[in-house]
């Protein structure tokens, strides 16, 4: 396998956590880059990273999730790297799945793949209300593109250089994670669910919160439903 | 229409036209963004002008008074100013994004390159 794999690591705030997740990265994985994306943290990430000496780029203005893995796959795309990761800089991804993860991609058969907690059902399930929401936002991706995701807003993804490049031109802002399996499907892209075991996270706060889960089913089906629209309408043309 | 009120109007207009020029002159604003203003003035200047204009205008769409013509009229143009600068926002928002991320790569070649030639 010579594929050039990147890691991609959103970090917005990890400060307790982005040691140990690097760490064991460089330590048991060493086959694969990886790449920090720091998004404008408020706290001491970017002493810690900096300190640390970690692959990492900062960003001087704070992006959001979208803006900032983005950005990872600008510099994947720049720096010419066949596959691309997203693992979250928080502990809630093992590692040890990247390979399962980037399988159906060197093989061929897929240009997207998602890690998925939901086929296997095992290790970290979250909340009902959460699972509920993402079964949800799985239908509406169902009904937009006919696209089977059963993890929708998993963070723990992989895809090719040709993806890589139509992510760094065109990713959603905020909350992307279900917006991006859309778009990449209407664009012609192959998605698959693998399997993965995902850990509770060790440290830290989620990016979305109780209060804002209306909000984020309300935005979430609304971005997908226009997507949907819009793309029909280039196909036309 | 009181012509007191006429020439209040019609000095009103001049004013917001010379501020908008003087703004464009000094670079303050930019020409593509002041066309709607600039075309603004004009209208209200002609109105004040003529103001019999604005009640033919107002029964030609069956509003029986004036004041609701202008009202009506004034509001469809805020609509119209507000959805622009929106849309200029999202725009300015899109670009912002781009530099940040391109800023972010480059500081980190930069940050490499200097490292290296410490070491040298």
């Amino acid at each position: 396998m010579n594929s050039k794999v990147l890691i991609i690591i959103p970090a917005y705030n990890e400060s307790e956590n982005i040691e140990r997740v690097v760490d064991n990265l460089i330590e048991n994985y060493p086959q694969y880059d990886y790449l920090i994306v720091n998004d404008c943290s408020s706290d001491n990430t970017e002493d810690i990273i900096k300190r640390r000496n970690y692959n990492y780029i900062s960003l001087p203005v704070n992006l959001g999730i979208g803006g900032g893995v983005q950005s990872g796959y600008l510099y994947a795309v720049q720096n010419d790297y066949d596959i691309a990761i997203q693992m979250d800089g928080d502990g809630q991804h093992d590692p040890a799945y990247i390979e399962k993860l980037i399988a159906p991609l060197i093989s061929g058969d897929a240009d997207i793949t998602i890690g998925s907690r939901f086929i296997d059902k095992k290790g970290f399930q979250t909340s009902a209300l959460r699972r509920f929401g993402i079964k949800f936002i799985s239908l509406v991706i169902r009904l937009c593109c006919g696209v089977t995701a059963t993890d929708t807003t998993s963070g723990f993804r992989a895809s090719t250089k040709e993806v890589n490049k139509f992510f760094s031109l065109n990713y959603a802002q905020d909350y992307p994670e279900p917006e991006a399996i859309v778009a990449a499907a209407l664009n012609g892209f192959r998605i698959q669910d693998v399997a993965v075991e995902m850990n509770e996270r060790m440290g830290g706060v989620s990016s979305i919160n109780a209060k804002r889960s209306v909000y984020y089913m309300i935005k979430v089906s609304l971005a997908l439903i226009i997507c949907r629209i819009g793309t029909a309408k280039r196909r036309k043309k | 229409m009181n012509i007191v009120l006429q020439i209040f109007f019609i000095i009103s207009v001049l004013f917001f036209l010379m501020m908008t020029i003087h703004y464009l002159t000094k670079h303050k604003l930019n020409l593509k963004y002041s066309l709607t203003w600039l075309g603004a003035c004009a209208v209200m200047l002609i109105l004040s002008i003529f103001p019999s204009l604005v009640e033919k205008i107002g029964l030609l769409v069956g509003i029986k008074t004036v004041t609701s013509t202008v009202f009506v009229f004034a509001g469809m143009f805020m609509l119209i100013i507000i959805f622009t600068l929106t849309m200029i926002v999202s725009h300015m928002n899109n670009r912002i994004y781009k530099l940040t991320q391109s800023l972010a790569i480059l500081e980190k070649r930069v940050r490499e390159l200097e490292n290296k030639n410490d070491r040298n």
